[in-house]
């Protein structure tokens, strides 16, 4: 990779007899901290911010009052600026620039070629290549992850694979259990909420039980009640979650729905992707194909 | 990556009372372009470059060069210190640490447990990091 490929657009330049007052104001105005400084189309040397700054009056009232005014107006660009910079082709490798950079204490070089100022590079565009390469390395870590359990054969796997997950990703993992309504024992008010805290407690001991061998993973358990997709989908936005994971196709049969299964029915609802963990049988089809 | 790989612990702090002769003597020395400003091993703030630079006589100042040593010697940090606190935990992801220093224009950015000061991660940090993955 070469510094050619940080060049952004014409270089902006400024003559060395300008006033420095101009060249503070052009560099305040276009964001940068450094300019070619130019005599005709030569290079003549560099401005950098910090010079300009230090040239300009002094942020202290007990300094400022013995600035001569007329003088602080009279500076010019060739009077402050760097006239020697370290010069570089737009053919050198990026790393090069950076060990540069690094060694000469230097945060930015103009890049000329046949005489002609391209432009400059600074130790922000090289650092902007580091967030580039370490963002392709490393995506955007995984914050919070919705495990939708079902307590069925395949509840293991779908555990392992969003313990997974959240290790690589450094992120905290939700299993999240939905049970159904018990609109049937409504009647029987005594019974239904002995049964529903019975089988909640069981539910919640069931998860952890599978949370127990996390591996350093935060993980929290919860259990819903009512129809699965609606809170699995509640449950996503609530916790902020940034990937939900889920089993595969199960034998879920989704209101509304015609066909699919319910991860499906998940995916087109949820704020956030959906995994859909193939349970062991589904593997062991797919392995016979 | 995280920064506590690629932070530096052999850096020099300031005190508020240090002075500003002494804060850009320690950042020549150091080649950084920022310093963290302690108190009793508590982060207080950070001086950059460019505080001093616009601290600093200007060039048409009537002062003679005897007489800035000598303001420059008793101002202290303090009174140009930036005092609003950027600073990032160990465990950050290096990537984080330079895209704030990028947003910020941070030659430095410290890094912290709680109030305690463990080091500084500088943008030379960055291009070496960069050099590194680049395979220089």
């Amino acid at each position: 990779m070469m510094i050619k490929t940080l060049l952004r657009g014409p270089a902006v330049t400024v003559e060395a007899r300008a006033p420095l007052e101009a060249a503070r104001d052009l560099m305040s105005r276009r964001g940068v901290a450094h300019v070619p400084v130019v005599e005709g189309a030569a290079l003549v040397g560099l401005l950098r911010e910090c010079d300009a700054l230090e040239a300009g009056p002094s942020s202290l009232p007990e300094l400022e009052r013995y600035d001569w005014r007329e003088g602080l107006a009279g500076l010019r660009v060739d009077q402050v600026m760097d006239r020697q910079p370290l010069v570089l082709a737009p053919d050198t490798p990026v790393t090069a620039a950076a060990r540069l950079a690094r060694a000469r204490g230097v945060d930015g070089f103009p890049v000329v070629e046949g005489g002609e100022v391209l432009g400059v590079v600074t130790t922000a565009d090289l650092t902007a290549v580091l967030v580039g390469l370490l963002e392709h390395r490393q995506p955007p870590a995984l914050g919070n992850v919705l495990a939708a359990v079902s307590l069925g054969a395949s509840a293991r796997d779908v555990v392992a694979e969003a313990l997974g997950l959240a290790s690589v990703g450094d992120a905290r993992l939700t299993l999240l259990h939905v049970l159904p309504s018990l609109r049937r024992f409504e009647g029987v008010a005594g019974v239904a909420r002995r049964i529903a805290v019975l089988r909640r407690s069981m539910a919640r001991d069931a998860l952890e039980s599978m949370a127990a061998d996390g591996g350093g993973v935060r993980v929290a358990c919860a259990v819903a009640e009512g129809d699965v997709l609606t809170e699995v989908v509640r449950a996503a936005v609530d916790r902020d979650a940034d990937l939900v994971v889920m089993g595969g196709t199960g034998g879920h049969r989704v209101r509304g729905l015609l066909s699919g299964s319910l991860a499906e029915a998940v995916a087109r609802r949820a704020p956030c992707p959906v995994l859909a963990v193939p349970s062991a049988g589904e593997r062991r089809r797919h392995a016979r194909r | 990556m995280r920064v506590a790989e690629r932070m530096r612990t052999d850096v020099a702090v300031l005190r508020p009372e240090d002075s500003l002769a002494r804060a850009e003597h320690l950042m020549r020395r150091h080649a950084v372009r920022a310093l963290a400003v302690v108190r009793k091993s508590r982060l207080v703030g950070l001086l950059r470059h460019t505080d001093l630079a616009t601290a600093f006589p200007s060039a048409a100042t009537t002062l003679t060069r005897g007489e800035i040593g000598f303001r420059l010697d008793r101002l202290p940090v303090s009174r140009v210190l930036t005092r609003e606190i950027i600073a990032v935990g160990p465990g950050t992801p290096l990537v984080e640490a330079a895209r704030l220093m990028r947003a910020r224009k941070l030659g430095a950015l410290p890094v912290v447990r709680g109030e305690e000061l463990l080091g500084l991660v500088t943008e030379a940090d960055l291009l070496a990091a960069l050099e590194e993955l680049l395979g220089g």
